[in-house]
């Protein structure tokens, strides 16, 4: 096209995944919208009772449902919702008293901080010792920390945090066996912070080795691993050079998929240790019937994963050259 | 350098291990999932905790259907070897009684998730095209909500029993699965025998259930193991969430998430026995899992 055939060949392929990529994310959060209002109308009494509890009566139903026209046909309801949520209007919590958008704006700060930790830990840790296990394969120590992955791996969270609890915080008294508290800022208190932060960590961190494990694991019988070998380079450079750029491309996708597991512990880790986050939050709605909260809760949730996963293949297809544009 | 380079070159790399589906390629299956030492202790423990809850109640008799008040939280004695749980259920009779309606519940969950996402997963990547993605942004869609949101957001909305759990489970899990099974569908629609058979005149149906299939079966088996262990993961999860089953039903979830409560009392018997049980059949699934994917040959799957 710009005379260049094979350079402009690549850029518009990597321009039409972009595109394709970024209207797939669009299609997927248009289909959360519909999945939430689907939701918001599969409880009893439809979004009335959401906003006006389990106890309201019949009149004051429909005259709620006139009141903001839940009497219309879906479409147009659905139109009119997705107007709301557009201008960033999640609605209001009559049980908390509350703008929706007010109370994810408090708590989804102390979750980032929670779930950021947790997963720069994780990576910190995890990859450096799915590296050493890629290389120790087979051997003792690769058979003990896989066998710890795996217990890891297969633990309940809640049940993960409440051994941390009785070890840490009852028999050895190391730190406090609660979260911090929303009064001050947390990072006053840094103590409160450990466990929680260590449960979720763990969590992340027996995905994220055995993940990095197998992964150099294959790149370590590729051809080029061969070749540099016979060329006499010595094993280290190999691992760095070589293997290590390859084995860790991967782990920017990793990341971005395990972006709902991630949270979906954020939401336990929480709820054990009452720590004030958006998954608290929604914890707490959930006892509560609150479901202004939870639709709000579960939509920011789902944007999050979708931009999450949407930006690691962005960032792979940029730092891989021979990604497949499927 | 040795050490790094010249290994696992799979000993089992022989054409028909790959085309050829007779019995010869099973018993191949076989040898090579014996020769794995975790597949083998995982297979054992699975075959033990088989025997303790369908086996064990006949050598050992409890009450598990009335609460006993008075005998609620007995520590552990010679009546009662792991003492009782807070409603006063014998705590080994009851591990026994839970681990049925877990096996149970994780052997239909996976089996109704692997049914629904083979059948998703192969028509998808078969048909391709629009179908083929109208289909994947639907599993996208629910992809993206973190499955305990979904869970505690359907716990408020329905009342527990055994098939709810086993309905709501297979609902979410079966979207991985149909992922797996689409990426190999079209993989295998591009090869040779396929473009064969098509030739032949064999119709699209008889072509996705004798050539692709049959091929996928690795990917199929092995993540349909690693459901079981992920659906009695779930069951704790969803005890946890306060989607458990009500008494006199026992789940191991539902023991441990009830016992977590009673930690700080010091009554261990109420935690450890379930949690301990959780983790190594779970854990020893996994194995399983894992030596299935070497035998199969299964390629590196993302959970």
């Amino acid at each position: 096209m710009d005379g260049l055939p094979h350079v402009g060949d690549g850029r518009s392929r990597m321009a039409r995944f972009l595109i394709r990529r970024t209207a797939q994310a669009a299609i997927v959060l248009f289909g959360v919208s519909l999945v939430v209002f689907g939701l918001l109308h599969a409880l009893p009494g439809g979004p009335a009772r959401a906003v006006l509890g389990p106890r309201a009566n019949p009149v004051t139903i429909r005259a709620f449902d006139r009141q903001y026209g839940l009497l219309q046909p879906l479409p147009v309801q659905y139109l009119a919702w997705m107007g709301h949520l557009l201008t960033g209007n999640l609605g209001f919590s009559y049980k908390l008293n509350q703008s929706v958008d007010s109370l994810l704006a408090e708590n989804i700060p102390r979750t980032l901080l929670l779930v950021g930790t947790a997963t720069i830990l994780a990576l910190i840790i995890g990859v450096p010792v799915g590296l050493w296990q890629a290389v120790k394969r087979n051997h003792v120590e690769d058979y003990v920390l896989t066998g710890a992955a795996f217990i890891f791996y297969s633990m309940p969270s809640f049940f993960l945090g409440m051994i941390l609890i009785v070890v840490f915080a009852i028999a050895v008294p190391l730190f406090p066996s609660t979260g911090p508290t929303a009064s001050t800022s947390l990072l006053l208190q840094v103590p409160n912070l450990v466990l929680p932060v260590t449960t979720l960590t763990l969590i992340t961190l027996a995905l994220f080795s055995r993940y990095v494990r197998s992964s150099v694991v294959e790149n370590l019988v590729q051809d080029y691993v061969r070749t540099a070998a016979s060329k006499g380079l010595s094993t280290r450079r190999i691992l760095a050079v070589h293997v290590l750029r390859n084995a860790l491309l991967p782990v920017i996708t990793l990341v971005g998929l395990s972006l709902p597991g991630i949270l979906s512990g954020a939401l336990v880790t929480e709820s054990l240790f009452n720590y004030p986050g958006m998954g608290l939050l929604f914890w707490n709605a959930a006892q509560t019937d609150d479901f202004p909260v939870m639709l709000g809760t579960v939509i920011v949730v789902a944007v999050a994963v979708v931009l999450g996963s949407l930006l690691a293949d962005l960032l792979y297809a940029m730092a891989d050259p021979r990604i497949r544009y499927t | 350098m040795r050490d790094l380079v010249g290994v696992s070159a799979s000993p089992h790399m022989d054409e028909s291990a790959e085309t050829g589906a007779g019995s010869g390629r099973w018993w191949r299956v076989l040898v090579t999932l014996v020769e794995h030492k975790l597949a083998v202790v995982g297979l054992v423990v699975i075959g033990v905790f088989i025997l303790f809850c369908f086996l064990g109640p006949v050598f050992y008799h409890t009450n598990q259907v009335t609460v006993q008040l008075g005998s609620e939280n007995l520590s552990p004695s010679i009546a009662h070897p792991l003492g009782t749980d807070p409603l006063g259920y014998d705590v080994l009779g009851r591990l026994m009684a839970g681990g049925r309606i877990t096996l149970a519940i994780g052997v239909v969950v996976a089996l109704a998730t692997t049914f629904l996402g083979t059948v998703w997963g192969a028509l998808a990547g078969y048909m391709g095209g629009a179908l083929d993605a109208l289909m994947m942004r639907i599993v996208d869609t629910f992809l993206a909500i973190p499955v305990l949101f979904l869970l505690l957001f359907i716990a408020t909305l329905v009342t527990p029993s055994a098939i709810v759990l086993i309905v709501v489970l297979a609902a979410i899990s079966w979207l991985v699965p149909s992922r797996l099974v689409r990426a190999e569908a079209l993989s295998l629609r591009t090869r040779e025998f396929v473009a064969a058979s098509r030739g032949f005149g064999a119709s699209g149906p008889r072509i996705l259930f004798r050539h692709l299939l049959p091929n996928a079966v690795g990917t199929i088996v092995v993540n349909g193991t690693l459901q079981v262990a992920d659906a009695i993961l779930a069951v704790a999860y969803l005890s946890f969430l306060g989607l458990g089953l009500p008494p006199p039903a026992a789940t191991w979830g539902g023991m441990l998430s009830n016992g977590v409560n009673y930690i700080l009392d010091g009554y261990w018997w109420d935690v450890w026995p379930a949690g301990v049980c959780i983790v190594l059949l779970v854990v020893s699934i996994n194995f399983l899992g894992d030596g299935l994917r070497d035998a199969l040959e299964v390629r590196l799957q993302s959970r």
